[in-house]
């Protein structure tokens, strides 16, 4: 009885102390401060400042417009599981691009080795349904051509070209996000870009249907 | 090669471009649903740690039964397999012939071939294998089992075995054909035997093509029925008490 008269005491309250400005403004710093201080915003303030770059990662390193969400929760997961350890709050985008590029390898090696278990390649399936693709059956198979080719590299040039031509970062920006030397990046975004290019020399059809959609793609 | 270095670069640029126009940054509503997702497991309550533990020793309890089920199905549903040690292939007759070497089985069944014989087995699956003897004399032992069929052929002749330990010997030059049978029984058929005849423990058979003979007798006595037929050309075979003597047969047998 002397339990129920006695108040309850929460030992585990925390009390939050917001930042004044909204979140949706603040810099990267802020969020990750508001975040690790224990903020409910911060992680959807996170999400809609990350999730389309880290989409578009996604989706133009394993050419697949959909089905890429489950790969999407693993990275913000891992995003948020590991934030508050983050040493320079500043590094955030940073942060979040290595970890979507980790599981992009990671899915892509995957995929190899499903490939190899299969001992055949079926080709570049560009996802489940058409949703997203092009509606021209001739672009369709030329993009499901030139993810075959890239599947033909290693996953690390692959990783850099994609980084490099596909995503537009600089040179340098690749070698941060690849955690290589600028000359080690340069080499690599070289070696598959002329991968690519020996590739697509051999492919006579490829280059005659792509003259073609020059300026509709432009 | 078909395109040059420039018009190749620009291919490439221009599948660059068709991707970028296809894969973009747009999120469908499925795709914002991921948050949501994320944002339920971020905010579920932290279940009692008393509880978590009984989850965990109950998850392995259940892990363990289900492992020794799957075991237990495994070993009652596997594959017989065999493994042949000593002995030389040849490659003559039929597929993997061995001489003087073994063939074991998976299932604890073996197959022995005395020195110049000529075996291979032909056919396996999981209840008993064929074994096909081309010539000279085999000491087996089957495993007994449920369902369990083996079958010897030599020369004309098909033994059918559903577990037991017997020799057998095939002799083409004399067209004969001689089983022993030391534990369990066989039935053997071919000419003279159209319909079967069964050998018991004990038991010795020895059809002769050549002389139309069959000759059904036992082990310990065998060295007088060989006198009783000695028309019969005799075969390349062990005989009698020394037969016995080295394959250590119980003495209820050897008497």
């Amino acid at each position: 009885m002397r339990g129920d008269l006695m108040p309850q005491i929460q030992h585990d309250a925390k009390i939050l102390v917001l930042p004044a400005t909204d979140l949706i403004e603040a810099d990267d710093d802020a969020l990750v401060d508001a975040l690790k201080a224990g903020d409910l915003r911060a992680p959807r303030v996170i999400w809609q400042r990350f999730a389309g770059p880290v989409y578009l990662i996604l989706r133009r390193s394993l050419g697949r417009p959909n089905n890429v969400e489950d790969l999407a929760e693993k990275v913000f997961a891992k995003v948020f599981r590991r934030v508050a350890k983050l040493r320079e709050p500043s590094s955030l985008e940073a942060f979040v691009i290595s970890v979507t590029i980790r599981t992009v390898l990671s899915e892509l090696r995957r995929c190899r080795l499903g490939r190899w278990l299969r001992l055949g390649d079926a080709g570049h399936n560009l996802g489940q349904s058409a949703r997203g693709l092009p509606s021209d059956a001739g672009q369709r198979r030329a993009l499901a051509r030139f993810y075959d080719i890239l599947g033909d590299i290693s996953t690390g040039d692959r990783i850099a070209f994609v980084l490099c031509f596909l995503v537009g970062l600089e040179v340098g920006e690749v070698a941060a996000a690849l955690d290589l030397s600028l000359a080690a990046a340069e080499k690599s975004v070289a070696r598959a870009r002329a991968r690519v290019e020996h590739h697509v020399r051999q492919d006579g059809a490829l280059i005659d249907f792509l003259s073609g959609i020059d300026k509709e793609v432009a | 090669m078909t395109g040059d270095r420039s018009t190749t670069s620009e291919s490439v640029d221009r599948l660059v471009t068709l991707a970028q126009s296809t894969f973009t940054d747009d999120l469908s509503s499925n795709e914002n649903e991921v948050f949501d997702r994320l944002a339920k497991g971020m905010h579920a309550p932290t279940r009692n740690p008393r509880l978590r533990w009984f989850a965990l020793v109950l998850s392995f309890a259940a892990a363990v039964a289900l492992a020794t089920i799957a075991v237990g199905l495994v070993h009652r549903t596997r594959h017989l397999s065999f493994r042949v040690t000593g002995g030389s292939p040849s490659t003559e007759g039929a597929d993997d012939p061995r001489t003087a070497g073994r063939i074991d089985f998976s299932d604890g069944s073996f197959v022995a071939l005395q020195p110049s014989a000529r075996a291979s087995v032909t056919d396996i699956d999981d209840h008993g294998a064929h074994v096909h003897l081309e010539r000279g004399e085999l000491h087996t032992r089957f495993v007994r089992a449920k369902a369990a069929r083996w079958v010897v052929d030599a020369g004309p002749y098909l033994v059918t075995v559903a577990g037991t330990t017997f020799d057998i010997a095939w002799t083409p030059a004399e067209q004969t054909m001689e089983v022993w049978v030391l534990d369990g029984s066989v039935v053997v058929k071919g000419p003279l035997a159209d319909l079967g005849i069964s050998i018991a423990t004990g038991q010795h058979l020895r059809a002769n093509l050549v002389t139309g003979r069959v000759l059904l007798d036992r082990i310990d006595r065998m060295e007088e029925s060989s006198d009783a037929i000695e028309d019969d050309a005799p075969a390349a075979s062990p005989q009698g008490a020394d037969y016995l003597r080295r394959l250590a047969i119980p003495r209820s047998i050897s008497r």
